[in-house]
C-alpha cells in the first residue's frame, strides 16, 4: 500500500536500481529546464522590480519615477492605514483558513465515498470558481444590498432589526467580505481535496470500517495522513491566495471601505497602485506582503514536515 | 461476514450539511442566470423572482455590444495556446522534482513555490516592458507565454504532489524492463497521474479564461484582439450600468468553462492508481 | 541543511538570471509604434478612436452613424473602440507601450487631470482659435476645461445637470402640493412624507453618488470660492463655514431624510429605488433621464438651504467635464485628419445631432437654438437654471489621487453615530493620506 514515496523494494532490487537512479537523478532535473526557463524569464524582473520600485517616487506607468530611499517604509509604518490592514489580513487569515481547509477535507472525503449524486455534487461544488469575479461581485452586491435578499431573509424569519447595509456598515464590512470568501473557497479546495483522496484505495477505508472505526476517525486518522503532504501544500496555496488575491473581491464589493474597513494589505497594494496614484508605496506594502508569504510558508512548511 | 460495497452508509447529518452547501452555491447561480433576463430596474426591485420576460434580449446586446464573436475566438485561442504550454512544461518539470532528491531538487520547488510570493500586478510593468523590449508588445503570442509561465508554480507544486504518490516500485521494474526516462514519464507517472493533471488543467482553464490585468494591459484593447474578459468590462460605462446585459455576456462566456469543467471533471475521479498497482 | 550546489546547476541558473535580467534592462525603448494604417505625417487615412462608453447608449449609436457619414465625405476611416470606465488603464498601458489611439473621448477627473502634466496627451489650447471651433463651445464649459495657466486639455462636449428629482405624485399623496422652495417647507415636507409611510430620499451612499450630494448639502454656507478650496486642501475642520455645512447635513440625516440603510446603496440601486417608488426624492444626473419610467410623475429641482446659507435661491449641480475629445502624441502626428474629424464634428448638423437625438452635447453650442425632445431635459436646459443657483461641482476641484479614498470615507457619514467633526476628521484624513 502506497504511504509515502520511501522505497521498500527488496535489497538486490534497490541496490541495483539505486546506482541506476542516481546516474539518472541529475539528468531527471533537466526535465524540469523548460519550465525553469519560462518561469524564470517572466519572474526575475516582477520580482526585483518590487523591491526596486519600493524605493522609488512613481505616480503612474507614464511619468517618471525619482529614488526615495527608504521614504515609503517610513511612510507606511506612520500610516495607520497600513496598521488597519494589517489587522484586516491577520483576521482574516485567522477567521478563513483554520475553518475552510478542515471542512472542504471533510467535504472532499465525502464526496471520495461516492454517495449518490456525488456527480452533481462535484459541478456545484466547483460553480463559484467558474464564476467569474464580475459576475460574482454583482451577485452579493445584489445579495447584501439594503434591500437584498440577505436582509429578505431575515425579515421572514422575524429579525427585521438586524437588517444592515452589510457591505457599507464599518462593523461587518470585513465580515461580509470573508464570508464571501468562504462560500466560494469550501467547495473549490474540496474538489482538490477530493482528488487526492480519489487515488486511495478504498479498501483502506473497508478494512477500518470492519474495525469498527467511525467516519469522523477515518477521516482524520487515517485519510489525513495519507494525504497530509498535500493538506499541507493547499495550506499554503490558501495562505497565499488569503495574503495576496482578495484585493479582487474587494474592489468589486466594497472599495476598501467604509473608511478603511474592509481594506486588507492585499487591497491596499492595489490601491495605493491604481487609485492613488502612488506605486511607490503600493510596492513597499508588497514586500511586506513578500515577506508575511515567505514566514507563512516557512512556518507551513515546519508544521506539516513528514518524519522520514 | 457480509463485505460492504464502497458506497457506505454515511450519516444523515452529512447528507444535510453537504447539499445545504450545496444549496448555498446554487442560489448565487440561479440569481444569475434569472437577471440576465431583467433590465436595471427588475433586478434590484425583485432580485429572486423569476423574469417577467424570458426574451434573449440581453443576450443578444451583449453579443453585439460588446463584440463577443471575436472575443470568444481570441479566448480560445490564448487559452488554449496557455494550457498547451503550460501542461508541456509542468508536467516534465514536477516529474523531475518529484523523482530526485537532493538540494538541487528541493532548492527547484522553493523557487517555484517563491513565485507564488509575487503580488498579481506587481509583475504589470516589467512584463509590458520586457514586451516592448522584445517587439511583443500586444501580440497574442506574448501573452501565452506569460500567461503559462505565471501558472508555472502553483502546475508545479500540484503536480509534484501527485507525481510523488506514484511508488517507486513502477518505475524500477520499468527501468528494468529497459525503460528509458522519457518514456517512464510518459506511460507510467503521466497516466497514473491524470486526476492531478485533469485538475491543474482544470485550473489553469479558469485562471487564463478569466484573467482580465494582464490581458488588458498586454493585448490592448482593439476588438480584434482582445479577450472575451476584456471585452465585458467594456459594458460598465462610467454614468450608467445595464447589469442584465452584463450578467448576459457573463454567462455566455461562461458557458465553455462548465463544457470543459464537465468534460475534464471525470478524470479528476480517476481510480487508475489502484488498477495499476494490481497489475 | 544547504550543501554545495553542483557545477552543473551553477551554469543553468547563471544563464537563466543572466537571460532574465538583460531582457528587462533592454526595455528603455519604446518602439515607433502606432495603430494600423500610414503614419507618415500628412498622408495618413486612418484614425482610431477610444470612447469610455458602453457602447449601447444613444450617444454611442449617433456618434457611430456620424463616423460613417465623415468616413464617406473625407476618405478618412475611424475605428471606434469601446472599452468602458476602465479607459485610463487601457490608455496609459497602451501608451506605454506606443501604440495609443489617436483620439480619446472621456471624462475630465481622476486620472485624467493628471494627463496634461505627463504628458500623456496634447493640449488643444492652440487649436481651439486655429480651428475655428473656440466659438462652438460654451463658454462656460471652455472655462471648466481650462487649467490655471490657460492651457486646455481638450475639446468639451458633453454637459450635464445634476437635480434633485421630486417624485410629485409621492408628495401629494402625503399631503405636499408643491415642491418646496425654502429650506422650512424642505423640513415639513420631511414631516409629511414621514407620517404618510413614504421615505423621502434614497441617496446612493456606497459610492461616487452620495459623495454628490453630501457635497452639495455641506457647501451650502460658503462661497464658490471657499468651496473649492476646502475641496482641493481638504481642510473640512478649520473652515467654519464648512462645519456649518456638516452639520446642516447631520441635521438632515438626523431627521430621518434618507431611507433606512441608506449607506449601503449604490448609484444603479438608488434610481431602481426611486424608480419603483421606494422612495421620494433623489439626486441624480441628467443622462438618467432617458432611463426614467414613462408614467413617473418627476419635477426637477434644487436644494432650498437656510435663509441664512451662502445662497438665495436653492442650489443645483451641474458640469461640463462628463466627456470630450482629446488628442494622444499618435494623434498628433496625424494632425490634419484630426482637424478635419474636429472641425466636422463641431458643426452646426453634428451639433444639433448630438443634442437633439442623444440628449448629449450640452457644452456645444450651434449657432441657431437646438431643440431638446426630452421634457426632463428641456426643462432641465430652459427652467431650472432661473430656479436655481449652482453650486461647484466637486470632480475638478478634488484632486485626483484623493478621488476614490474620499467616496471610501464618504460610506461612513450615512451612520447617526457620526458627529460632525467626526466627519470633518475623517475628510481631512482622506487629504492627509
Amino acid at each position: 500500500m502506497n504511504v509515502s514515496s520511501t522505497s521498500l523494494a527488496p535489497g538486490r532490487v534497490r541496490a541495483r536500481a539505486r546506482s541506476g537512479r542516481r546516474g539518472r537523478r541529475s539528468a531527471v532535473l533537466l526535465f524540469a529546464l523548460p519550465a525553469l526557463v519560462l518561469y524564470t524569464v517572466f519572474t526575475i524582473g516582477p520580482m526585483a522590480s518590487v523591491f526596486v520600485v519600493s524605493t522609488r517616487e512613481w505616480t503612474s506607468i507614464i511619468s517618471p519615477s525619482s529614488f526615495v530611499g527608504l521614504a515609503n517604509y517610513k511612510r507606511m509604518l506612520a500610516d495607520d492605514v497600513f496598521w488597519q490592514a494589517c489587522i484586516n489580513t491577520l483576521i482574516q487569515l485567522a477567521a478563513i483558513i483554520p475553518v475552510m481547509l478542515p471542512l472542504s477535507f471533510m467535504l472532499a472525503y465525502y464526496l471520495t465515498r461516492k454517495p449518490a449524486g456525488h456527480q452533481v455534487l462535484r459541478v456545484i461544488l466547483f460553480t463559484p470558481a467558474l464564476i467569474s469575479l464580475a459576475a460574482k461581485s454583482m451577485i452579493f452586491l445584489a445579495i447584501f444590498a439594503p434591500s437584498g435578499l440577505f436582509n429578505a431573509v431575515l425579515s421572514a424569519v422575524g429579525l427585521a432589526d438586524f437588517e444592515l447595509p452589510w457591505l457599507a456598515d464599518p462593523h461587518t464590512a470585513l465580515v461580509t467580505v470573508i464570508a464571501v470568501e468562504l462560500w466560494g473557497g469550501i467547495g473549490y479546495t474540496a474538489v482538490l481535496f477530493a482528488a487526492r483522496l480519489g487515488s486511495i484505495d478504498p479498501e483502506v477505508f473497508e478494512a477500518a470500517q470492519l474495525d469498527g472505526a467511525g467516519h469522523l476517525r477515518q477521516i482524520w486518522q487515517i485519510a489525513y495522513p495519507i494525504a497530509r503532504d498535500y493538506f499541507g501544500v493547499l495550506t499554503m496555496l490558501e495562505f497565499v491566495g488569503v495574503l495576496f488575491s482578495s484585493a479582487g473581491t474587494i474592489l468589486l464589493l466594497t472599495r476598501g471601505g467604509p473608511g478603511y474597513a474592509s481594506t486588507t494589505l492585499s487591497y491596499l497594494v492595489y490601491s495605493k497602485a491604481f487609485l492613488t496614484f502612488q506605486i511607490g508605496y503600493s510596492q513597499a506594502v508588497g514586500v511586506v506582503l513578500f515577506v508575511l508569504g515567505v514566514l507563512g510558508i516557512v512556518v507551513i512548511r515546519r508544521a506539516f514536515r513528514t518524519e522520514s | 461476514m457480509a463485505r460492504t460495497k464502497s458506497r457506505t452508509r454515511l450519516s444523515p447529518v452529512s447528507h444535510i450539511l453537504a447539499w445545504a452547501y450545496g444549496l448555498l452555491l446554487v442560489i448565487p447561480l440561479y440569481f444569475l442566470v434569472i437577471s440576465s433576463f431583467k433590465d436595471n430596474t427588475e433586478i434590484f426591485s425583485e432580485p429572486f423572482a423569476l423574469p417577467r420576460s424570458w426574451l434573449p434580449d440581453n443576450f443578444v446586446a451583449a453579443w453585439e455590444t460588446a463584440v463577443l464573436g471575436p472575443g470568444l475566438l481570441n479566448s480560445a485561442l490564448i487559452t488554449g495556446g496557455a494550457e498547451l504550454v503550460s501542461i508541456l512544461v509542468a508536467v516534465p518539470a514536477a516529474f523531475a522534482i518529484a523523482r530526485s532528491t537532493g538540494v538541487l531538487s528541493a532548492l527547484t520547488e522553493r523557487f517555484f513555490a517563491a513565485g507564488l510570493l509575487i503580488p498579481a500586478f506587481a509583475a504589470l510593468v516589467p512584463t509590458m516592458l520586457l514586451a516592448i523590449a522584445v517587439g511583443l508588445f500586444q501580440t497574442r503570442e506574448f501573452l501565452v507565454l506569460f500567461l503559462a509561465a505565471s501558472v508555472m508554480p502553483l502546475s508545479v507544486l500540484l503536480l509534484t504532489q501527485f507525481m510523488r504518490t506514484i511508488p517507486p516500485e513502477l518505475e524500477e521494474s520499468a527501468s528494468m524492463d529497459g525503460a528509458g526516462t522519457g518514456r517512464i514519464l510518459m506511460s507510467i507517472y503521466a497516466p497514473l497521474t491524470m486526476p492531478g493533471i485533469a485538475t491543474v488543467l482544470i485550473l489553469n482553464f479558469l485562471t487564463f479564461w478569466n484573467e482580465y490585468l494582464f490581458t488588458l494591459s498586454l493585448l490592448g484593447p482593439d476588438v480584434t484582439l482582445r479577450t472575451s474578459q476584456v471585452a465585458l468590462p467594456g459594458l460598465v460605462s462610467q454614468g450608467y450600468t445595464e447589469y442584465g446585459i452584463l450578467l448576459a455576456g457573463c454567462l455566455i462566456t461562461m458557458v465553455p468553462v462548465y463544457l470543459v469543467y464537465i468534460l475534464l471533471q471525470r478524470h479528476v475521479e480517476g481510480a487508475l492508481l489502484q488498477g495499476a498497482i494490481k497489475s | 541543511m544547504f550543501k554545495t550546489i553542483t557545477p552543473r546547476a551553477k551554469a543553468v541558473s547563471v544563464v537563466a538570471a543572466a537571460l532574465a535580467v538583460t531582457f528587462p534592462m533592454a526595455a528603455c525603448s519604446s518602439g515607433p509604434g502606432g495603430p494600423t494604417g500610414g503614419t507618415s505625417v500628412g498622408q495618413t487615412t486612418e484614425l482610431t478612436v477610444l470612447t469610455a462608453s458602453n457602447g449601447s447608449t444613444t450617444q454611442d449609436k449617433v456618434l457611430a452613424t456620424w463616423v460613417d457619414g465623415f468616413t464617406k465625405k473625407t476618405g478618412i476611416k475611424v475605428t471606434v473602440t469601446n472599452i468602458g470606465e476602465k479607459l485610463p488603464q487601457a490608455y496609459e498601458s497602451s501608451l506605454a507601450g506606443g501604440k495609443e489611439q489617436d483620439l480619446l473621448f472621456t471624462t475630465l477627473n481622476g486620472k485624467s487631470l493628471t494627463w496634461l502634466q505627463n504628458d500623456a496627451i496634447v493640449p488643444v489650447t492652440d487649436y481651439l482659435k486655429e480651428w475655428g471651433v473656440a466659438d462652438k463651445i460654451k463658454p462656460d464649459a471652455l472655462a471648466e476645461w481650462t487649467s490655471a495657466d490657460g492651457t486646455v486639455p481638450g475639446f468639451p462636449v458633453n454637459g450635464f445637470f445634476y437635480p434633485f428629482w421630486y417624485n410629485t405624485d409621492l408628495l401629494a399623496k402625503a399631503g405636499v402640493t408643491e415642491v418646496p422652495k425654502t429650506f422650512d417647507a424642505f423640513e415639513a415636507m420631511i414631516g409629511k412624507l414621514h407620517a404618510a409611510g413614504i421615505p423621502p430620499m434614497v441617496a446612493g451612499g456606497a459610492d461616487w453618488a452620495g459623495e454628490k450630494l453630501f457635497m452639495q448639502i455641506i457647501q451650502s454656507y460658503m462661497s464658490a470660492d471657499e468651496t473649492k478650496q476646502v475641496l482641493n486642501k481638504g481642510n473640512y475642520c478649520s473652515v467654519p463655514n464648512a462645519m456649518k455645512g456638516i452639520e446642516l447635513f447631520t441635521r438632515l440625516r438626523d431627521e430621518d431624510l434618507f431611507v433606512k440603510n441608506t449607506a449601503g446603496y449604490t448609484a444603479e440601486q438608488m434610481n431602481t429605488a426611486f424608480y419603483t417608488g421606494k422612495a421620494a426624492m433623489m439626486q441624480a444626473g441628467s443622462w438618467a433621464f432617458t432611463d426614467a419610467p414613462a408614467n413617473l410623475k418627476i419635477q426637477i429641482g434644487g436644494f432650498p438651504v437656510p435663509t441664512d446659507a451662502a445662497y438665495s435661491k436653492p442650489t443645483s449641480l451641474q458640469g461640463y467635464n462628463s466627456s470630450g475629445w482629446w488628442i494622444s502624441p499618435n494623434g498628433a502626428k496625424k494632425l490634419d485628419a484630426v482637424k478635419q474629424f474636429i472641425q466636422a464634428f463641431y458643426t452646426d448638423e453634428s451639433i444639433t445631432a448630438q443634442i437633439a437625438e442623444a440628449g448629449q452635447g450640452l457644452a456645444m453650442q450651434s449657432s441657431k437654438p437646438v431643440e431638446v425632445t426630452n421634457p426632463l431635459l428641456s426643462f432641465a436646459v430652459n427652467s431650472l437654471p432661473a430656479e436655481v443657483e449652482f453650486a461647484v461641482y466637486p470632480d475638478l476641484f478634488v484632486p485626483g489621487e484623493k478621488e476614490t479614498t474620499l467616496e471610501s470615507a464618504l460610506a461612513l457619514v450615512w451612520a447617526k453615530d457620526m458627529n460632525a467633526s467626526q466627519i470633518c476628521g475623517e475628510l481631512e484624513k482622506v487629504y492627509q493620506g
